[in-house]
């Protein structure tokens, strides 16, 4: 048994999608709009006949055209494949699944093409065809669930560090070396120190688009969800609380590191860094996906829905490669050779 | 009692001193020292005329603003009482102008001959110091020149290599005659480089010296003279090469030639020679004479080589390396998190314990001395000159290979 939500427009039975510019729910045919954080027509709730499939999916039917939607049993947002009506899997966004925040989406999928292509502007190593080849397999707007952390570090520091004097005696350069052991205690806040609940998503490439601002979160509402897709949270909560205080001890290490920059040579000695996690929230964080086909390869490039910030790697063309540095040597040998050449002929 | 023997033992040592200088050091005498000559001037005129007296038997003593009613009597009184060499000149020049000229030796005759020539020569020139060397060296003309008989090779002027100890090939010394001459016709002073197996019997700076002369080389120049019995070489320098040749200058040119003299490489070092050579020239037209207190040294640029094409090559891989760093980096932009802080929150960080100890303490000396620099004058640069057998200036350094 699941409960799906569909997205219907009050007015004329549209079909409602989340518009990142108004930030609404937006009917594209009767231009309606509706505040997400409240809009609630509470009827559009419909219960489907599930079955197992594979033992990994679960079947849905649309309720728009009748097609065969099919799922795995992290989804919580998606839609039809057929209409592209988009559902919402009431069972994974309610209960233990309810996110508590969620960060809407500011950047729609022309942004995310845009970006692509200024991402693509002033990569000298890419192949030639790249730009003109390359093809969209596939876009989509990810709502990624996340744990976030807040946490103190408290620590206590020990560096050994030296610091030198020079001055001359007579004929002698005299060199004195002062041997110091330092010691710094206190403490340090983090707070929403995001870590990747997906399973299925790439944490390389979601830490990549980070930062997401916290601040921006507003009160979970499953109408975000409307034209995009979300899992729902399948890592632990333990495990990734502890990557988070990684972060936070890493972080302290460096910013303590920074407190005893008057020495000439600094090394750590030995340190005591506890961290205590206050709050630790569900949240959903908004990426555009964007799966680039090229020459059989598919190349993952992902956009920050808050930030707009674009990442993913790029291929490059060996040849091109080998040739340019090639180049690069073959020049500068080339031009440093005739220069000290003439230089020396005065 | 004991205070007046000390006064009287300490003006004995006073006396003693003066008269023995006057007797057996001094060449020059002057009446109000420091007014005619500067002390360095005194200096350098005493000992060339002690530089005569010893190398060609000359003792010319000259005396000038001397305080005496009779010039000539004075001189004759000076001739008297100084010095052992078998041809003797005397110059006394009075507090009035006027002059005394005595004379002994064989060449007695030939100098009251050219007495009037000889007193012109003093009293055309325009400093004291001129006077008085133009006066000595027309004396060692007159006095060589009848009986001064030099051992040097007769050779044309044209000739700027004279191999006589044969250390260089046939093309070798072609290429050298070729290569100097150049040097010579172009920057109008003769560059000439000598061998020989010994000096027969002179000291190795008459010969450079006399070679120069007597083979009627231009009055500037310089000449390189190697001599293979005791590895030993002279730089002799004339007129300008004087200036442009410095006693430091002469040394650095030698130092580059060194390796290859103390191996046994006469054509690559001649080389050496005539490339230095031409630089100094050329620096010192522009102003820029090498010399002690030139600082920094201008050494004449190595000889481009392998080494810089090594450098180039080092550097063209460098500038890969970056270039593909870059480049590659350009090409990744994914990469985990290690830190959080994007995440600190502000103004939460708080140092609530701060302490450095000092542990301990370590003084280390490093023995270095300061670089021998000479500062200011002239001191210790320049050239010291000397005057040859045919009466000329020529200034020089020597030394071992």
């Amino acid at each position: 048994m699941s409960e799906l939500k569909t997205f219907k427009c009050p007015n004329c039975d549209g079909r409602l999608e989340f518009d990142t510019e108004s930030q609404q729910l937006k009917c594209p045919y009767c231009d309606g709009k509706f505040d997400p954080a409240v809009f609630d027509e509470g009827q559009d709730y419909v219960v489907n006949n599930e079955k197992w499939e594979d033992g990994q999916y679960l079947v849905y039917s649309c309720k728009s055209c009748g097609g065969t939607i099919m799922a795995d049993e992290d989804t919580a947002a998606d839609s039809c494949p057929y209409c592209g009506n988009p559902i919402v899997v009431k069972g994974n966004v309610s209960g233990d699944f309810k996110p508590k925040k969620i960060i809407p989406f500011k950047y729609d999928k022309e942004k995310a093409k845009e970006e692509f292509k200024k991402h693509l502007h002033g990569k000298i190593l890419l192949p030639k065809a790249f730009r003109s080849e390359a093809t969209f397999d596939e876009i989509k707007g990810i709502y990624v669930p996340f744990w976030v952390f807040d946490g103190t570090a408290n620590a206590q520091m020990w560096y050994n560090a030296t610091r030198r004097h020079f001055w001359r005696e007579g004929d002698y350069d005299v060199t004195e070396t002062e041997f110091y052991k330092l010691y710094r205690s206190g403490r340090v806040s983090f707070k929403s120190v995001p870590v990747n609940a997906s399973a299925k998503m790439d944490s390389t490439l979601v830490e990549s688009v980070e930062p997401f601002d916290y601040k921006e979160a507003k009160d979970f509402n499953d109408n975000y969800f409307a034209g995009f897709y979300a899992d729902r949270y399948s890592k632990d909560v333990n495990a990734s609380r502890k990557l988070a205080n990684d972060r936070i001890v890493n972080s302290t290490e460096s910013m303590f590191a920074s407190t005893t920059t008057n020495f000439d040579t600094c090394t750590p000695a030995g340190s005591d860094i506890r961290v205590y996690n206050g709050k630790q929230e569900y949240v959903m964080y908004p990426m555009w996906l964007l799966n680039v086909k090229y020459k059989d390869k598919n190349y993952a490039f992902a956009m920050n829905g808050e930030t707009g910030k674009f990442i993913g790697d790029l291929p490059i063309d060996e040849m091109k490669y080998r040739f340019i540095m090639l180049g690069i040597f073959l020049i500068v040998t080339l031009v440093l050779t005739v220069i000290q050449f003439f230089a020396m002929r005065g | 009692m004991k205070k007046i023997l000390t006064i009287l033992f300490t003006l004995l040592l006073i006396s003693f001193s003066v008269s023995h200088v006057r007797a057996d050091e001094e060449h020059l005498f002057l009446g109000e020292s420091g007014y005619y000559l500067t002390e360095e001037e005194y200096r350098e005129l005493n000992d060339d005329l002690r530089y005569i007296e010893d190398n060609y038997d000359i003792g010319i003593y000259i005396g000038v603003g001397i305080q005496t009613n009779n010039a000539q009597s004075y001189a004759y009184e000076v001739m008297q009482e100084t010095g052992y060499a078998p041809e003797k000149v005397v110059l006394i020049v009075d507090d009035k102008g006027s002059y005394g000229l005595a004379a002994e030796g064989s060449c007695t005759d030939l100098i009251y001959a050219d007495e009037v020539d000889l007193w012109t020569k003093y009293a055309l020139a325009t400093t004291y110091y001129d006077g008085i060397k133009d006066f000595y060296q027309a004396c060692v003309k007159i006095i060589n020149g009848q009986t001064y008989q030099t051992n040097v090779p007769q050779v044309s002027n044209d000739v700027k290599i004279y191999d006589a100890a044969g250390l260089l090939t046939d093309s070798e010394r072609n290429d050298l005659q070729i290569r100097l001459k150049k040097i010579s016709e172009e920057q109008n002073m003769d560059v000439v480089v000598v061998t020989a197996d010994a000096t027969d019997g002179m000291w190795i700076n008459d010969y450079a010296d006399d070679f120069y002369d007597y083979n009627g080389y231009k009055d500037n120049g310089l000449l390189l003279l190697i001599v293979m019995d005791d590895s030993s070489w002279y730089v002799s320098t004339k007129g300008k090469g004087i200036d442009y040749f410095t006693d430091y200058g002469i040394d650095l040119i030698i130092d580059e030639m060194m390796g290859d003299l103390s191996k046994g490489h006469f054509y690559e070092a001649f080389n050496t020679f005539a490339d230095q050579t031409e630089y100094y020239i050329k620096e010192a037209k522009n102003g820029h004479i090498i010399d002690i207190n030139t600082d920094p040294v201008p050494k004449k640029k190595k000889e481009f080589g392998a080494l810089n094409v090594g450098i180039s090559t080092f550097v063209a891989a460098l500038s890969s390396l970056f270039s593909s760093l870059f480049l590659r980096g350009q090409m990744k932009s994914t990469k985990r998190q290690r830190f959080a802080n994007s995440y600190l929150v502000d103004n939460s960080f708080h140092l609530n314990g701060y302490s450095d100890y000092l542990v301990d303490r370590k003084i280390s000396r490093h023995y270095n001395p300061p670089q021998q620099t000479q500062s200011g004058g002239s001191s210790g640069g320049g050239s010291i000159t000397h005057t040859s057998s045919s009466g000329s200036s020529h200034g020089g350094h020597g030394g071992h290979f």
